[in-house]
C-alpha cells in the first residue's frame, strides 16, 4: 500500500498555497499601501498644483488688464507706437475717456458690478478699434466650456457658487445663467482658447504643447464702485458730517434700497464695533490718527493698547458678519458693499480740448510740450535723480526720486494751508516747511514774500519765479512743485490775466482806473487766487499778504516783450506802489467813489466874497459783500481810507485836496477817514462813509456829514453862474482841466489796523488812479461827461464803482447816469448803476455785445483783453451782470476765447441783494474737501474758483489737491460706478448751502447718481475727477446758487476716484487632465481645485499694483 | 503468484547529502539575504514613506493656514527665530478652539511650534476668536509699527488646550524668508508683512520605529547636528550635507548609522500673496 505519499503531498500543497496566500496578501497590502500613499501624495501635489495654477491665473488676468491699459494708451511716436517710456518709467495716458476705465462685460447692465468674466463669446467684451490698438490687446483665451457643466468626474461651479461673493445679486442664484464664465484651458504652453474639441488636448506626449494640465474660470467685479464698509460712517453727530469730504463722513443710514428701505439697519451697532476708538475723534492734526488726520489713510486700523477700531478683514469676513448680524446689515446690502478700495493719490489730469483762440491756448495739442504751462500731469517727468530730504519738522518726508519718474507723485495736501500763520509758520510747520511747500518767506504780521523754494530768500533773480512744471522737473536739486506752481499748472492759462483794453487802442474813456499792469499779470492772479485760498482756510479775518516781484515772478508768463500789452516802465507805477496782493477776507471793501463838482451853499465863502464857488468832492462807499464768515476768528475792526499820495493837504494838478466833511469843513483836514466795524454795523450793506459810521472824536464836524476828499483850485476860486453856463466857459473848463489833466489820479487805499495799533504796511485794497477824463478826439483830455457838462446840475454827482468790491481787476467803472445828491446828506437817488446788489434788477439784459469782445482773440497780439466795457450808456450795462457772465447778459470772454460763467449763471430769477444766498462765502475754517477750494475768489468780478461749469478753467485743481497726505489711501468711490444707490448714499446729507446748512436731499442725490450712472454707462465715461466740475449737470432749481450746485462736487471731489481700478477677481482653478477617451471640452478630469478672491488696486497710468489682498475661499 | 520483491531502496550517499545540504545552505543563505534585503528595503521605504507623509501633512496643513493667513499692515505676526527650532503665529481665517462653542467669525490665531510637553513633536495651535478679539498693532509713541517678531499684539496661544500635535519625531524646524526683491532666502523677516513674498519651512524628521530605538539624548544629539539657517542659503542647502553622510552624522551624534540614515530633511517654499503680479 502506498498510504504515506498522498499525505505528504497534501501538506506541501497546503504549505505552498499558504505561502502563496501570504505572499499575495503581502503584495496586495503593499500595493494598497502604495496606492494610498500615492493617492495622498497626489492629493497633496494637486493641491499645490491648483494653488500654483490659481496664482498663475490671477497673474494672467491682471496681466490682461494691464495689457488693456497699454492698448488703450497714447503713443508718443518715438519709436512709432511706443507708449511714453522714460528711463523705464512708463506712463499710459488713455487715448480716450473710454480707455481710462476697464471695458465692461455686456452683462454689466444686468449686474452693475460685473466688469469681466472668462467668456468664449467674442461679444462678451467689445474693445472699439477707434479707442484701442487691437494688435496690443490681450488674446481671448476662454474656450466654449461653461464652468457650470459637470466635468468627467462630476465637478462643476454652479451659478450659486459663482455668486458666493454676493456681488452679482443679493440672492444666492441669479435668475439667468448666460453670464456663467467659461473655462480657460491651461496647456503646457499656457492658457489657450480652443473653439472646439481636439484630440491634442488629451495627448500627454511630451512634444504636445496643447496637452491640458488644468483650467480656470473667473469673474471680475468693480468693487471701487461700492461703499467701503471699512471706512464709511463715523460716530459723530450728523451736523458734523454736513461738510463732507471723506468717506467716513457718509451717513450709513442713507444707504437704502430702491424702495427707500435702509440697508444698514443698525449703523450705531456696526460703528460701535468697527469704530469704537476713533469714530468720534475730530482732531485734525497730522498724525493725530483721528478721523480728520490728513495723514490717516484708513488702510490701517487704529488701536492703542487699551482701545481699538476694527475692520472686516476680508469679504468672507463681511459675509459672515452679515450672516451673523442680520439686524445690523441686511443681506440685500451685500452687492453694494466692499471691504477694499484704494486710491493712488496722484494727479492725472490733462487738457482734452483746445481753446478757440488756438496758439498757446491749444491746450490739448500742447499738453505734452515742455514749454506748455498746463501739462499732462502724469507725464511730466523728472530730469534729475536724487533725494528730496525730509524737513526738520518731519512734515515733509524724505523721498528718493529718479530721473524719468513722474514729477507729480502725490497731490498737494491742503492741510498745509494751515502752515501760513499771521505771525509766521504755524501748526507745527517751520520756515523750511513753508518755503518748500509754498515758496514763501515770512516777513511781518501776515506779510509773506514769494521767493520760490529755490534761490536766495531776498533775491529777485530768475530762480525766484513761479516756475512751470517743466522748470521744476529740470532743477538739479530735485524738489516737488510748490503750491503756487501747482495752481499755475492747474488753471488754464488763457483764463488768467484778462485786462481792460482801453487806452491806446481806440477812443476810450479813461474814467476807469488804469489797472492794466495788474490785470495782465497771470502770475499775479495766480498768487491772488492762492492767497485767497489761504485766507479761506485760516480761521481769522486778517488778510494774508504776499509780496513778490511781478517783473521777475511772472516774466515768463506775462505777455512777451513787444506786445502792445507789455507793461512799460512808465506804467509800473502800481507795481512799485503795491507789489503784493492780499487775500479776500470778511472785511469791508471800497465799492464806489462818488464825485461831484460841487456848488453848495455851505461851500461858499462868507460875504463879501463872491458866491458860487465850486470845488470837487469825492466820498467813499464801502461794502463787505460777505454776509457772514463761517468761522469766527479774530480780525481787524478798524480801518482807514487814505490817498496814496499823501497824508495831509496835497495837490493834484492845480487843485489842493484834503479829507474833510460835507457839509464842508475844509479847514479841518483829517488826512484820512477812519472807520470801524462793530457788532451793529459791519458794512454788510454798502454804506457811504459818514461821521456816523466812522470813528468819532477825530475832528470831524457836522452832523450826518459825509466824509470825503475835497479839492479846490489853488489858482483861486472858480465860480459858476447858475443858469448861465450853457457854453464853455473858460473858468469852468479850466477847473476840469486843472484836475483831470494830471495823471494818474489819486489812488485810494484801504488799510487795517494791526493788533498793536499800527496800520498795515500794505493796503488790503486799492482804488487806483481815480480820475475822470476823456479824450475828445482832439488830443484834449476833458473832465466832463461827453455831450454834457457838469455845469447843468452841478450838485449832481457821478459815481465810480467796481464790478466787485473785493478785487482790483479792471479798475472801476463810472456810472451811466447822474447821481443826485439830496439835500439830506448821506442818501441819494438811485440810478441804474448804483444798485448795491449782487444781481441786477428784473428785466435787464444786454446782449448788444458791448461787453462781449466779439472777434477775440486778436491774433496780432499775445494777450487780447476785452473791449471797453466801461463804454456804457443808456442804462444798458450792469456791473452785476458779471455775476452771470452768460449769453443774454453783459459778459466778457477770456483771452483764450472762452466765455466762462459767473457765479450766478444758474440763477433763473433776478435776486435782490437782500437774498444772501447769492453772496460769496468766507469759510475761515479748514477745508473739509478739495471741493471747498471753490469758495475762493478767483480775482474776477463775482467769480470764484469754478467747479460747476462745462467751461471751467479750474477743474484740474480737483485733481491737483487733496485732503489726504498719503500716496495711497482707502475709502474712495469709483466715479464710474453703476451703483446709483451707493452714490446717492455718499451724497445724501452733505451740505448744500454753507450758511443755511441745508443738506442735499435724497431725491437730489438720486438725480445726481442717475446722471453719473448714465455717464458711466456711455461710451464717454468719466476719466478724471476734474470732470465732476465740467460734466456733472448742476442740480438746478429756481435760483440755485453756485455753492449749492457744487454740493455733489464737494463730496465726490474728495472721495471720487477714477485713476485706480479697484477690482475683485474671483478665480476658480482646477488641475487635472482630459482622459484618454475624452472627446469634448466638458470631459475634464478634475484632480485639484483652488479658489481665490483677489482684491487688487491697479494704477491706470502706470499699471502698478498699488495694493492687493488675497482670500483663499474654502467654505463657500 | 510470484511476487517479486521490490528492489531495495538505496540510501543517499554521504556525498549526495553533503551536496544537498550545501545547496540547501546556499539557497537558504540566498533566500535569507533576499528576505533580509527585501525587508530592509521595505523598511527603509516605509521609513521614507512615513517621514514623507509626516512632512507632507505638516506642509499641507501649513499651506492651508498660510493660504488663509490675514495679511494686513496693521496686525502683528510672530516669526520667532531662535537658535534651534523656530516658531510662528499669525491670524488666519480658520476655525480654532474657542470658549464660544459656535463662533460666527471664522478667525483664529494659528501657531506652529515644537511642543514643550511632547518630545520632538511639532504642534499646531489654533485659538478661535470672536468679533471683538482681534487685536491690531497699537500706536506707541505716535507710531503704529507692525511687529513681525518678538512682543506683539497677537492674542495669546499659551493655553495648552489650543494646541495639538501635528507631527511626531520632528527633530528640527527652521523657517526662512524670501522678501520682496531678494532672490535668496534670508533669516530675518522683513519689517512689513507686505514685503514677505514667501515663507520657507525646513523640517528634519525621523521615523517612528527608528526613533523608538533611540534615547531622548540620542534624538537631541541628532537634532543638534542641524544648524540654523544661513543668510542667502536655503535650508536644504544647509541640511542636505548633514544627512548625505550618515556615517559622519552617526559618529557625530553618537547613534547607530542605521538611525542616522533614517533622518530625512524636507523643505517647502510657501508663496504668500499674489507675488507673481
Amino acid at each position: 500500500m502506498r498510504t504515506g505519499r498522498p499525505k505528504t503531498n497534501g501538506a506541501a500543497l497546503v504549505i505552498v498555497l499558504a505561502f502563496i496566500v501570504l505572499l499575495t496578501i503581502t503584495i496586495v497590502a503593499f500595493f494598497a499601501q502604495a496606492t494610498l500613499e500615492r493617492s495622498i501624495s497626489d492629493t497633496s501635489a494637486n493641491l499645490h498644483k491648483a494653488d500654483d495654477l490659481a496664482r498663475s491665473a490671477m497673474a494672467t488676468i491682471i496681466g490682461d488688464f494691464r495689457q488693456e491699459m497699454f492698448a488703450g494708451s497714447r503713443a508718443d511716436g518715438t519709436p512709432t507706437g511706443a507708449i511714453y517710456l522714460t528711463n523705464q518709467f512708463r506712463i499710459m495716458v488713455p487715448t480716450t475717456n473710454r480707455t481710462a476705465v476697464p471695458e465692461r462685460d455686456t452683462n454689466a447692465s444686468t449686474f452693475p458690478n460685473l466688469v469681466r468674466r472668462s467668456a468664449n463669446d467674442p461679444n462678451a467684451v467689445v474693445f472699439p478699434t477707434t479707442a484701442y490698438n487691437a494688435s496690443l490687446l490681450p488674446p481671448r483665451t476662454a474656450s466654449p466650456a461653461r464652468s457650470d457643466t459637470p466635468s468627467a468626474n462630476n465637478r462643476r461651479v454652479s451659478a450659486e457658487d459663482w455668486n458666493a461673493p454676493r456681488l452679482l445679486t443679493a440672492d444666492t442664484a441669479p435668475a439667468s445663467t448666460n453670464w456663467i464664465p467659461d473655462w480657460v484651458l491651461m496647456t503646457r504652453s499656457g492658457p489657450r482658447a480652443f473653439g472646439s474639441w481636439t484630440n491634442t488636448l488629451r495627448d500627454p506626449s511630451l512634444r504636445n504643447d496643447d496637452y491640458v494640465i488644468g483650467r480656470f474660470a473667473f469673474m471680475v467685479y468693480d468693487q471701487g464702485g461700492l461703499l467701503d464698509i471699512n471706512v464709511a460712517g463715523n460716530r459723530l453727530p450728523a451736523a458734523q458730517n454736513l461738510r463732507r469730504g471723506r468717506m467716513h463722513q457718509v451717513d450709513l443710514a442713507a444707504l437704502r434700497d430702491a424702495s427707500g428701505n435702509p440697508l444698514i439697519t443698525d449703523p450705531s451697532q456696526l460703528l460701535q464695533w468697527r469704530s469704537s476708538y476713533t469714530g468720534s475723534n475730530t482732531n485734525a492734526e497730522p498724525n493725530s490718527r483721528s478721523l480728520f488726520d490728513p495723514r490717516r489713510t484708513f488702510v490701517n486700523v487704529e488701536a492703542t493698547t487699551s482701545a481699538t477700531d476694527r475692520a472686516f478683514i476680508s469679504r468672507q469676513d463681511l459675509l459672515r458678519y452679515v450672516n451673523a448680524n442680520p439686524g445690523v446689515i441686511s443681506s440685500n446690502a451685500l452687492p453694494l458693499l466692499t471691504t477694499f478700495t484704494r486710491s493712488k493719490n496722484a494727479p492725472s489730469w490733462f487738457p482734452q480740448t483746445n481753446a478757440p483762440a488756438g496758439g498757446r491756448f491749444a491746450y490739448a495739442n500742447r499738453a505734452e510740450l515742455p514749454d506748455a504751462i498746463n501739462r499732462s500731469f502724469a507725464n511730466v517727468r523728472r530730469k534729475t535723480s536724487g533725494t528730496i530730504p525730509s524737513s526738520s519738522s518731519g512734515l515733509i518726508r524724505e523721498r528718493t526720486v529718479q530721473a524719468g519718474e513722474p514729477l507729480l507723485h502725490q497731490r498737494f495736501p491742503l492741510y498745509r494751508l494751515g502752515w501760513i500763520g499771521r505771525d509766521g509758520p504755524t501748526n507745527g510747520a517751520t520756515a523750511e516747511d513753508v518755503r518748500r511747500a509754498f515758496g514763501l518767506v515770512y516777513r511781518d504780521r501776515g506779510i509773506w514774500t514769494y521767493v520760490s523754494p529755490d534761490g536766495a530768500a531776498n533775491s529777485t533773480s530768475a530762480a525766484n519765479r513761479i516756475k512751470t512744471l517743466e522748470q521744476v522737473a529740470e532743477l538739479s536739486a530735485p524738489r516737488d512743485p510748490d503750491f503756487f506752481e501747482l495752481l499755475q499748472a492747474g488753471i488754464l492759462q488763457g483764463s488768467l490775466g484778462l485786462s481792460n483794453r482801453s487806452n491806446g487802442v481806440s477812443q476810450t474813456f479813461r474814467t476807469n482806473a488804469d489797472t492794466r499792469d495788474i490785470d495782465r499779470s497771470r502770475s499775479r492772479q495766480i498768487v491772488q487766487i492762492g492767497v485767497n485760498l489761504i485766507d479761506q482756510y485760516d480761521s481769522d479775518s486778517w488778510p494774508t499778504t504776499v509780496v513778490f516781484n511781478w517783473d521777475k515772478a511772472g516774466s515768463d508768463l506775462d505777455p512777451p516783450a513787444g506786445s502792445p500789452y507789455t507793461p512799460t516802465s512808465s506804467t509800473n507805477y502800481l507795481r512799485n506802489l503795491y507789489p503784493g496782493v492780499s487775500g479776500i477776507e470778511d472785511l469791508p471793501y471800497i465799492y464806489k467813489i462818488y464825485q461831484t463838482f460841487n456848488w453848495h451853499p455851505q461851500l461858499q465863502p462868507p460875504p463879501p466874497a463872491p458866491p458860487n464857488r465850486i470845488g470837487i468832492f469825492q466820498f467813499v462807499e464801502v461794502w463787505n459783500p460777505n454776509p457772514q464768515a463761517s468761522g469766527s476768528g479774530p480780525g481787524p475792526t478798524r480801518f482807514r481810507v487814505r490817498v496814496e499820495t499823501g497824508w495831509s493837504v496835497f495837490s493834484w494838478g492845480q487843485v489842493d485836496f484834503r479829507f474833510c466833511t460835507m457839509p464842508m469843513n475844509y479847514g479841518a483836514n483829517q488826512q484820512q477817514i477812519v472807520f470801524e466795524t462793530t457788532a451793529g454795523n459791519s458794512f454788510r450793506s454798502p454804506q457811504v462813509l459818514t461821521d456816523r459810521n466812522s470813528i468819532s472824536g477825530t475832528g470831524w464836524t457836522g452832523a450826518s456829514a459825509m466824509l470825503g476828499l475835497y479839492g479846490r483850485p489853488t489858482i483861486g476860486d472858480v465860480h459858476f453862474i447858475p443858469g448861465a453856463w450853457d457854453t464853455n466857459q473858460d473858468n469852468q473848463y479850466r477847473f476840469s482841466h486843472l484836475f483831470f489833466s494830471s495823471t494818474p489820479g489819486p489812488t485810494y487805499r484801504l488799510d487795517y489796523q494791526n493788533e498793536n495799533g499800527s496800520w498795515s504796511e500794505y493796503p488790503y485794497q486799492l482804488f487806483p488812479e481815480f480820475c475822470w477824463y476823456y479824450d475828445d478826439h482832439t488830443g484834449n483830455w476833458r473832465g466832463d461827461w461827453p455831450g454834457r457838462r457838469w455845469d447843468r446840475w452841478p450838485e449832481n454827482a457821478k459815481a465810480a464803482g467796481r464790478p466787485d468790491p473785493r478785487g482790483v481787476r479792471w479798475g472801476f467803472s463810472e456810472s451811466g447816469g447822474w447821481w443826485r445828491i439830496n439835500e439830506v446828506l448821506g442818501t441819494w437817488q438811485d440810478s441804474w448803476f448804483g444798485r448795491p446788489s449782487y444781481l441786477p434788477p428784473t428785466g435787464v439784459t444786454d446782449d448788444s455785445g458791448r461787453i462781449y469782445a466779439s472777434g477775440n482773440p486778436d491774433a496780432s497780439v499775445d494777450v487780447v483783453p476785452f473791449n471797453d466795457w466801461v463804454n456804457w450808456s443808456n442804462g444798458a450795462g450792469y456791473l452785476g451782470n458779471f455775476a452771470f457772465n452768460r449769453p443774454g447778459s453783459t459778459r466778457y470772454v477770456h483771452i483764450d476765447g472762452i466765455l466762462r460763467s459767473g457765479d450766478a449763471v444758474n440763477s433763473t430769477a433776478p435776486q435782490d441783494s437782500a437774498d444772501q444766498r447769492f453772496r460769496p462765502v468766507i469759510l475761515n475754517r479748514p477745508f473739509r474737501t478739495v471741493g471747498e477750494m471753490a469758495y475762493a475768489h478767483r480775482d474776477e468780478p463775482w467769480k470764484s474758483v469754478d467747479f460747476f461749469t462745462a467751461n471751467s478753467a479750474d477743474a484740474a485743481l480737483l485733481d491737483l489737491f487733496t485732503m489726504t497726505d498719503a500716496d495711497v489711501y482707502a475709502g474712495v468711490l469709483n466715479l464710474n460706478t453703476r451703483q446709483r444707490l451707493v452714490t446717492s448714499a455718499v451724497i445724501t446729507g452733505a451740505i448744500q448751502a454753507e450758511r443755511t446748512e441745508q443738506a442735499v436731499s435724497q431725491s437730489v442725490a438720486e438725480n445726481v447718481s442717475d446722471e453719473m450712472v448714465g455717464i458711466a454707462s456711455s461710451a464717454d465715461p468719466i476719466a478724471n475727477v476734474s470732470e465732476l466740475a465740467t460734466r456733472l449737470t448742476p442740480e438746478v432749481s429756481s435760483g440755485q446758487t453756485k455753492m449749492e450746485s457744487e454740493a455733489a462736487v464737494r463730496v465726490l471731489g474728495e472721495v471720487g476716484e477714477v485713476r485706480t481700478w479697484n477690482l475683485l477677481v474671483d478665480v476658480v482653478a482646477q488641475t487635472g487632465r482630459f482622459g484618454p477617451a475624452a472627446n469634448s471640452l466638458d470631459q475634464f478630469i478634475v484632480e485639484g481645485q483652488r479658489r481665490y478672491w483677489m482684491h487688487v488696486a491697479i494704477d491706470r497710468y502706470t499699471g502698478e499694483i498699488i495694493d492687493q489682498q488675497l482670500e483663499l475661499v474654502t467654505d463657500l | 503468484m510470484n511476487v517479486r520483491p521490490s528492489p531495495a531502496r538505496s540510501a543517499f550517499t554521504i556525498i549526495e547529502l553533503l551536496v544537498s545540504l550545501a545547496v540547501l545552505a546556499i539557497i537558504g543563505v540566498l533566500v535569507a539575504q533576499i528576505t533580509s534585503d527585501t525587508a530592509q528595503s521595505t523598511a527603509g521605504s516605509q521609513k521614507r514613506s512615513e517621514t514623507a507623509s509626516q512632512a507632507r501633512m505638516i506642509f499641507d496643513r501649513l499651506s492651508l493656514d498660510l493660504g488663509r493667513m490675514v495679511r494686513r499692515p496693521d496686525i502683528d505676526y510672530l516669526f520667532a527665530k531662535a537658535p534651534g527650532n523656530d516658531a510662528l503665529a499669525f491670524y488666519a481665517e480658520a476655525t480654532g478652539y474657542s470658549a464660544n462653542n459656535s463662533p460666527t467669525r471664522r478667525l483664529s490665531v494659528v501657531g506652529y511650534r515644537m511642543s514643550t510637553d511632547v518630545p520632538f513633536a511639532l504642534e499646531r495651535g489654533a485659538r478661535g476668536l470672536d468679533w471683538t478679539e482681534m487685536a491690531f498693532t497699537p500706536v506707541i509713541n505716535g507710531a503704529q509699527q507692525q511687529q513681525l517678531v518678538g512682543t506683539n499684539s497677537l492674542p495669546s496661544l499659551n493655553d495648552a488646550s489650543n494646541w495639538e500635535v501635528l507631527g511626531d519625531y520632528v527633530l528640527r524646524t527652521e523657517f526662512m524668508y524670501r522678501t520682496r526683491g531678494q532672490a535668496l532666502p534670508t533669516v530675518t523677516p522683513p519689517a512689513r508683512i507686505a514685503d514677505l513674498e514667501a515663507l520657507v519651512l525646513g523640517v528634519a524628521l525621523i521615523d517612528r520605529r527608528t526613533a523608538a530605538r533611540l534615547s531622548p539624548a540620542n534624538l537631541e544629539a541628532l537634532a543638534s547636528r542641524f544648524p540654523d539657517g544661513e543668510e542667502g542659503r536655503t535650508i536644504s542647502d544647509v541640511w542636505a550635507p548633514v544627512v548625505r553622510d550618515p556615517q559622519q552624522l552617526a559618529q557625530q551624534a553618537g547613534v547607530p548609522v542605521s538611525a542616522a540614515s533614517a533622518v530625512r530633511v524636507y523643505q517647502r517654499v510657501f508663496r504668500l500673496g499674489a507675488d507673481a503680479l
